[in-house]
């Protein structure tokens, strides 16, 4: 999936206060192609991620998924969209700590319908060779582990984008590299689009392309 | 949608195996019990009680005519399954030689009465036993009364109209007189084949014609609501409320107190489910915001949980409804003595109740709950720092009321007790919000110069405002349902042993003579009998009220009509009886004449206001009088009560007898035969069983009510426990916190004891001061008592606050005080 991102900008105000938190952001993602966006704290990464996803709208610019725009289509309509096409993988991972390995992988799934949820959601873990911690809760879970179900569970829909938030941001060096190493392993087998945010310049050195976001602005293509 | 139905259900499995629901399932499956519970055994004992009082109704309904009831009536109700028999009953003069006396004559069928069971005695004063037989053809069985007017025995004749019956027993005990007996006719019961005999009763005569019914409740309904439809003029059905004016007064207050057990529980249901729900989406906030971002619309989401709640609310109706008949069905065998009241299996309603309460509850209340995790921006996945939203609308909120609302005045049966709790609660709760704002924040101002432990403590409730003042709200619920039921049936107990006590009158002395006055007085004193007062009996008919001539016909009310067609007894006294209460106008002043005092029941029937001018017929004279005072009294003390008294100069020369009541015990009923040996034409009426009979009905409601008591207890206790648990998670990690910076766990502890201690007695001073409140407003307007300020009332709100709320908190907050502070921080 081709993503245009056409000077898109993020205001919001905090009492009588103005704070751009994005500003005019504009650059192209061609299908298939990996694509890391650096920054420090506070640049505007995880706002940027957000719109790209669909999960808050711009104050101005749009983004264009193979050419239509995002957000010419209401909530709803997003969401159904993010069902479709888009997987997630989150700092904090995200997993449900009521719900086993296997079972968190299933949800999406589930939400999309599938009758086979639990055959893919097996399949999946064993990709991320978690096959025998399928009964686990999340809590049981190391780091590494946690963040291996949760990359399972975004590749268990097929995704045509990835979006990553910091997926090495909680773990240790060595763990970290594993994730990426097997994040970029299932996308490469996929051909799905990815994003991945960070400030992990050894994860950014993964993507094809690197951008660089300082105060809201993109400071080099 | 595909498959929503299925994601639910996995949905809700899954969150059950996580524990996710166990509190909200527990809660509203333990308020469902405890009020089913209730119902259920508020049913059965209010069948039983019924049943019981039904005894002294000697059926469970009667159909009363002015005419002979169609024999329709009676044909349909033994098709319908129900036991039926006729009665008879009439005025008449019984002869026996040259003695005559008007009597209330009744023929009865075999097997009357259908509900409990007649008393004889083979001779007058004798010891009596009860009877399943009826009098057999040509036979009489006459009261004590009529005996002692005719001075007749057993064995001898007498005459009714043109029959001659042989009488075979003293009539003792007949249910369906009651205590009312001064106001009627001494009784003559005989079969119905001599009826006709009689010829007495004939077209035009004054007779009332009874069918009695008894039977299964609901077939009895059934018959009551097709015959409604179908009663001619002068015929209505009554049943022992309308008919027994004091054990309506009974039955009347145990339904009330069960139904404000019911609803105070209805309360403390809807308290627990709030509590557990914002537990429920404190915990469901990140996952709503996940299942956003996975592509779920907002709707599916709120589909999906909705129906999810809705599945969980009817298990947990269904659960509390199998628990609360568990639950009366343990009570019942407990108590099964203590009671000693056999009690009719329960019906169906309380299991209506329980799981349509269930699902009200959960999906009413989940309702603001909902439309607090609709607003979850999805976006939180990503950005932490986007706070959990704030509470949903007034609107959604506004569901939960209105369910508790139409629960409320479902259970209460009684709009008004309904609204006053009603209107209590929201007294309550307001009441907390400013118990917070004016006592607790000055008081961690002050907290500030205290050692580390209270210190923390306290600035820990102020720190969480809001959820502090959600806490003392929900734990001064708890609270104010168990001070609220304390202190109510310590004021219905009361006026219970002020109304029988032991030592109540069971003996009536009747048709004493002036000249005999001394001589009696005198007797008695001398046999150590001193607690009673002669009191002269004026009959008389009440012609005029305020000039306009009373006639029975233009009453629409059949008490006013009845109360018109007969003699009223009046009494001359200087000083009103010590068991009256003047509740309007004032007792006249010595001298004065030419007024009356009325009994206030009177007055309203028969429409009558201070001031009105009162005409008497007595003795063919006019005597007329001004009403300067209206008196209360307790028809069921068992004391000798007079609807109208005047002043005793008045009545002075009119003809009058005497008549007293006194307790005589059951070791000297001989002194009775002295008495009658003594003064033969006085008559002594034993009301012994009829005391009796009282007493075990009010000992076992009582009984009943006691249970319901424990049992709405438990489930104040639950809220108690269950607004303690809110905070859980959060307690978790700030008492991790504390203990990573370096409080040590009696630091922790000392903070977490002055935390519950404050807020146990700030929710036990607000529950003390609105329950007093509302026990007042309640004996006043609902139940009909004299309440009796309870200072205890403040130490027991404020001890018991302090102690429960101190030990729930501290035994709940055990495991975390225990736990490494690493595990408490990593917490989910």
């Amino acid at each position: 999936m081709r993503i245009d991102i056409e000077h898109l900008g993020k205001t919001v105000h905090v009492g009588e206060n103005r704070l751009d938190i994005l500003s005019d952001v504009s650059f192209s993602v061609n299908s298939g192609e990996t694509v890391a966006i650096l920054g420090s704290s506070g640049s505007g990464k995880s706002t940027l991620l957000g719109l790209i996803a669909g999960l808050d709208v711009p104050s101005t610019g749009c983004v264009r998924l193979d050419g239509d725009d995002l957000f010419a289509l209401d909530e709803d309509g997003r969401a159904a969209l993010r069902a479709r096409s888009m997987g997630f993988v989150f700092q904090s991972f995200q997993l449900l700590p009521g719900l086993t390995a296997l079972e968190n992988v299933m949800l999406p799934l589930e939400l999309a319908g599938r009758g086979d949820a639990e055959q893919i959601a097996r399949v999946q873990l064993q990709r991320v060779g978690l096959t025998a911690r399928a009964r686990h809760r999340p809590t049981q879970l190391s780091g590494g582990e946690q963040q291996r179900v949760a990359l399972a569970r975004a590749f268990a829909v097929a995704p045509r984008v990835l979006l990553a938030d910091e997926p090495t941001g909680n773990l240790d060096a060595r763990t970290g590299a594993q994730v990426i190493e097997l994040m970029f392993e299932l996308n490469r087998a996929q051909g799905a689009t990815l994003i991945v945010v960070t400030h992990d310049v050894a994860l950014a050195g993964h993507c094809a392309r690197r951008l660089r976001l300082e105060g809201g602005r993109l400071a080099a293509a | 949608m595909f498959g929503n139905g299925n994601l639910a259900w996995r949905m809700l499995v899954r969150d059950w195996r996580a524990g996710e629901l166990r509190l909200l399932l527990l809660a509203v499956a333990l308020a469902v019990a405890s009020l089913t519970a209730v119902r259920f055994f508020a049913d059965r004992v209010e069948l039983g009680l019924t049943r019981e009082a039904n005894t002294l109704l000697a059926a469970d309904l009667v159909l009363v005519s002015d005419h002979p009831v169609d024999a329709t009536f009676a044909a349909e109700a033994r098709a319908r399954g129900l036991e039926v028999s006729v009665t008879t009953a009439f005025l008449s003069m019984v002869l026996a030689g040259e003695e005559n006396a008007l009597a209330g004559i009744k023929s009865v069928q075999p097997g009357y009465p259908l509900r409990g069971s007649l008393r004889v005695a083979s001779e007058l004063y004798g010891v009596d036993a009860p009877t399943r037989s009826t009098p057999a053809p040509g036979e009489a069985w006459i009261d004590a009364r009529l005996a002692g007017a005719l001075g007749v025995a057993v064995g001898d004749h007498v005459e009714v109209g043109d029959a001659r019956l042989r009488v075979t027993a003293i009539l003792t005990f007949e249910g369906e007189r009651g205590g009312n007996f001064m106001a009627l006719a001494p009784r003559l019961m005989l079969n119905e084949i001599d009826l006709a005999r009689t010829g007495l009763v004939q077209e035009g005569s004054r007779v009332i014609h009874r069918l009695l019914l008894a039977g299964d409740a609901a077939a009895l309904n059934r018959f009551r609501a097709w015959a409604q439809a179908r009663l001619a003029r002068g015929e209505r059905f009554e049943d022992v409320r309308a008919a027994r004016p004091e054990l309506r007064q009974v039955l009347d207050r145990a339904q009330r107190y069960l139904g404000l057990a019911a609803l105070l529980n209805v309360l403390l249901a809807a308290a627990a489910t709030q509590i557990a729900l914002r537990r429920y989406v404190q915990r469901h906030l990140d996952p709503f915001a996940l299942l956003r971002c996975f592509g779920a619309s907002r709707r599916r989401l709120l589909d999906l949980y909705f129906a999810q709640l809705g599945a969980l609310g009817l298990a947990a109706g269904a659960l509390g409804t199998s628990l609360g008949w568990a639950a009366q069905q343990g009570m019942t065998r407990l108590l099964g003595d203590t009671l000693r009241l056999s009690l009719p299996p329960p019906g169906w309603t309380p299991v209506l109740l329980g799981v349509v309460t269930g699902l009200a509850l959960v999906l009413a209340f989940s309702l603001p709950t909902l439309v607090r995790l609709a607003r979850v921006p999805a976006l939180r996945v990503l950005r932490r720092d986007l706070g959990p939203p704030r509470a949903g609308a007034l609107l959604a909120h506004g569901a939960g009321v209105a369910v508790v609302a139409g629960l409320l005045f479902w259970q209460a049966g009684d709009a008004r007790l309904g609204g006053i709790v009603a209107a209590g609660v929201l007294a309550l709760l307001l009441s907390a919000v400013l118990a917070i704002r004016l006592l607790l924040w000055p008081l961690t101002a002050w907290a500030r110069r205290l050692s580390p432990g209270p210190r923390l403590g306290l600035l820990n409730l102020r720190r969480h405002g809001w959820e502090t003042t959600l806490q003392a709200m929900a734990l001064s619920l708890g609270l104010l349902a168990l001070l609220l039921l304390t202190l109510v049936r310590g004021d219905w107990f009361e006026s219970w042993r002020a109304q029988a006590p032991p030592g109540t009158p069971n003996l009536f002395l009747i048709n004493i003579q002036p000249w005999q006055v001394q001589a009696l007085d005198t007797h008695l004193r001398a046999r150590s009998i001193d607690d009673f007062m002669l009191y002269p009996m004026v009959r008389g008919r009440l012609t005029h009220i305020s000039g306009r001539v009373v006639d029975p016909a233009a009453f629409d009310d059949d008490r006013a009509r009845r109360l018109t067609e007969r003699e009223f007894n009046l009494s001359a006294l200087a000083q009103p009886p010590a068991h009256n209460e003047i509740i309007a106008g004032a007792w006249w002043r010595p001298g004065e004449t030419g007024v009356f005092s009325v009994e206030a029941g009177l007055a309203r029937t028969l429409g009558i206001a201070l001031g009105d001018e009162l005409r008497f017929d007595i003795g063919g004279l006019p005597f007329s009088g001004r009403v300067t005072s209206l008196r209360k009294l307790e028809w069921d003390s068992f004391r000798v009560n007079f609807f109208v008294i005047a002043p005793v100069d008045m009545l002075a020369d009119v003809p009058r007898s005497y008549v007293t009541s006194f307790h005589l015990p059951a070791s000297r009923r001989a002194l009775l035969g002295e008495l009658v040996a003594a003064f033969p034409n006085v008559t002594a009426i034993d009301v012994e069983q009829v005391v009796a009979e009282l007493r075990t009905l009010m000992d076992r409601v009582a009984g009943a009510v006691q249970v319901i008591f424990v049992f709405s207890l438990a489930v104040g206790v639950l809220v108690l426990l269950a607004a303690l648990h809110t905070r859980r998670d959060e307690r978790a990690r700030e008492i991790g916190l504390w203990r990573a910076l370096g409080a040590s766990r009696r630091v922790v502890a000392i903070a977490l004891a002055s935390e519950f201690a404050v807020l146990g007695l700030l929710a036990g001073a607000v529950a003390a001061g609105v329950a007093s409140l509302l026990a007042w407003v309640l004996a006043q307007r609902v139940f009909d008592l004299a309440h009796a300020p309870n200072p205890w009332i403040w130490l027991a709100g404020l001890g018991g606050g302090l102690a429960l709320v101190l030990a729930a908190g501290l035994l709940a907050s055990r495991e975390l005080l225990r736990a490494p502070p690493l595990r408490s921080l990593n917490r989910e």
